[in-house]
């Protein structure tokens, strides 16, 4: 896992005024699963093609196995992109669009035939290799997709929204297609997507991205445990944002005062008294109990309740300023209009280091 | 109240009904008329004697005609051949490429679409009076003729070849180049396919173009060869004292061949619109 696939240094790239990349820096392990996350708009697609080779970065350099590739036209570049709208030959059947590739190598017939069947059969599309790409539903012209720019064994695999166009179960089942074919050829895929909940499930690693630039890099759990930046706390899952400063530090702890409350913190950055400081909260990691129990945390007014099934969420107001989202999975018969106490473990409670957006 | 308001509707209706036969008729009786006398037995044109084929019979053991056709052909071949090839590269290098005076060459690319056609054909007189035959000395009058013909049908070909580029997802060709393909692979394998309906329809709308072709073959031949296509041909029958029928059986069949190149053309537009 040490060896680099794809490196980005200091990549910017300019539409006009506007600038879409913002000095993007990242490393991408060979064989590793890696999701560039991020909101529609903030340059994920334009990431994609300069890796890709269609947009040239204004600036920095951007290394493919080690070697510089910045300015290297994209048909010599060791990677395939799988486009977000598939971009299928029309006027070639299934069998042809996926031995395109190969043709171009001007490999034999007969093994053309063969790697050509093989890709096939890996996205499960046997059979249908006579027909033509409007002849098949979206998940299937998806799979033509894939296979096509797997056939020619490439170390780099890119993925743009490949699973936007699909409705929710065809969804599910290609993101586990997805995850098999990965384990099974090894080779190293950079998957882009807006859906956070796909980015955590699919990834060995992820990069949340905002306007342009890299906020976090890091595994699923490091990300959604530990985030970086208010726009990650808020973006990836749900977070309780709550404002507040320093008020002591002891080691590791820090008391903070938010409005007219306070909370105890476990900080692994270091905290100085007086200084501001943003907490993130999970809504899922808090507790509801009778106000009696809550051990000296926090109690609150239940303001609304909205029951889904599998959840019920509420919204608590702990005090004037502040008011708190609770996800529970729980039955507890709280109503609106009821007193009740917040506990939840001291970690997950998390003071955000950066600045950043 | 309402049944006035009925009545009028009705009325306006007729008369709208009315109005678009009247229409259909100043269109197309001429051209229906054309048809039924070229049946005429009469040995003048524009004098009813029956029916016969005798004019169709006519039309094919002149030789005069017979020639005419084949020059015809043979213009309309080249000239085809040619325009179809300058216009996709001209559609091409305006769309895929950026070029320095894009847009001047752009003007000038459809230009020959607007302006009259006299004019252009007056242009071409010149040209080759002043510049081809005193330069080239005696030019052979079918070559003038494939010149001019060249001249307006490659706007054609680029007009329509273009709109079908523009349609082009783009992302088509990148995911070629991203399999491998250099830039002229490319265009072999993806770009060129893509367009192939396109280019058919170009090249029969200069086909048609260049068959019925008057003003700019006139001109071209000027300098009194005896070069004749079909439309001067029967340009010069009508200057005879006495117009034979079978100038009605030739222009009906030339009707019948536009119409069947014509539709050809929309045929392959359709299938290339469901093939997308
Ligand atoms: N070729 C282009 N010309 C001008 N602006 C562009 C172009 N491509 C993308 N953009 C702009 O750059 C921004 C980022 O686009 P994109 O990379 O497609 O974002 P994402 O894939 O994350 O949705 C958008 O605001 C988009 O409008
Ligand atoms: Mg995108």
């Amino acid at each position: 896992m040490d060896e680099v696939s794809i490196e980005l240094r200091e990549i910017s790239k300019r539409f006009g005024q506007t600038l879409v990349v913002d000095r993007l820096t990242l490393q991408i392990y060979k064989g590793e699963f890696f999701s560039l996350l991020g909101p529609s708009g903030c340059g994920k697609t334009t990431t994609l093609r300069i890796i890709a080779g269609f947009e040239r970065p204004d600036s920095g350099e951007l290394f493919i196995n080690g070697s510089r590739a910045t300015h290297i036209p994209p048909q010599e570049r060791d990677v395939n992109l799988v486009f977000q709208s598939y971009a299928l030959f029309p006027h070639l059947t299934v069998e042809q669009n996926v031995a395109f590739g190969l043709e171009i190598q001007k490999l034999p017939r007969a093994q053309i035939r063969e790697r050509v069947g093989k890709a096939l059969e890996l996205v499960r599309l046997s059979g249908l290799g006579a027909r033509f790409p409007h002849q098949l539903s979206g998940g299937q012209q998806q799979r033509v997709a894939l296979a096509r720019a797997l056939v020619t064994e490439p170390s780099v695999l890119l993925l743009d929204e490949p699973l936007g166009a699909l409705d929710l179960k065809l969804r599910q089942e290609m993101q586990l297609e997805l995850k098999r074919l990965q384990r099974e050829l090894k080779i190293t895929f950079l998957y882009v997507t807006h859906d956070q909940e796909e980015a955590l499930q699919m990834s060995d690693r992820l990069a949340v991205m905002h306007q342009g630039r890299v906020l976090q890099v890091g595994t699923p759990p490091e990300i959604y445990e530990r985030p970086a930046t208010r726009f990650v706390a808020d973006f990836i899952g749900e977070s309780n944002l709550l404002e507040g400063h320093v008020v002591r530090t002891v080691g590791q702890r820090a008391l903070v005062q938010i409005g007219s409350l306070q909370a105890n913190v476990l900080s692994d950055i270091p905290l100085q008294p007086h200084q501001r400081v943003t907490l993130a909260l999970r809504p899922e990691r808090i507790h509801l109990c009778p106000p009696t129990e809550s051990n000296g945390i926090w109690t609150g007014l239940v303001e609304a309740l909205f029951y889904s099934g599998k959840e019920t969420r509420y919204r608590v107001r702990v005090s004037p300023e502040v008011t708190l989202t609770v996800i529970s999975s729980a039955v507890n018969g709280i109503s609106v209009g009821e007193r009740v106490g917040l506990t939840w473990d001291l970690q997950s409670l998390r003071p955000i280091p950066e600045r950043l957006p | 109240m309402g049944r006035l308001r009925r009545g009028l509707d009705a009325l306006i209706g007729s008369m709208l009904v009315l109005d678009t036969v009247l229409v259909y008729i100043f269109l197309y009786l001429p051209i229906g008329v054309l048809i039924l006398y070229s049946f005429s037995a009469s040995r003048y044109a524009l004098v009813w004697g029956g029916f016969s084929l005798e004019a169709y019979r006519r039309l094919f053991t002149d030789r005069d005609v017979a020639l005419a056709l084949l020059n015809s052909v043979i213009v309309a071949s080249a000239s085809t051949a040619l325009a179809t090839l300058l216009g996709t590269m001209l559609a091409l290098a305006l769309e895929r490429t950026r070029i320095r005076f894009q847009q001047g060459i752009e003007v000038l690319a459809y230009l020959p679409i607007v302006i009259p056609e006299i004019v252009m054909a007056v242009g071409l007189l010149l040209f080759f009076a002043q510049v081809l035959r005193p330069v080239f000395g005696a030019v052979s009058p079918m070559l003038t003729v494939l010149i001019g013909h060249v001249t307006f049908s490659v706007s054609y070909v680029m007009v329509v070849v273009r709109a079908r580029l523009r349609d082009l997802d783009r992302s088509l060709e990148e995911a070629a180049l991203d399999l491998g393909a250099t830039p002229w692979q490319v265009l072999r394998k993806v770009t060129l396919p893509l367009l192939t309906p396109a280019i058919m329809s170009g090249a029969l709308l200069a086909f048609t173009l260049s068959l019925d072709d008057f003003y700019v073959t006139y001109f071209s031949t000027t300098g009194g060869s005896g070069f004749k296509t079909l439309p001067l041909y029967l340009y010069a029958l009508q200057w005879r004292a006495a117009v034979p029928p079978h100038v009605n059986a030739l222009a009906s069949l030339m009707l019948l061949a536009s119409l069947a190149l014509i539709a050809l053309a929309l045929l392959m537009q359709r299938k290339a619109q469901l093939s997308r």
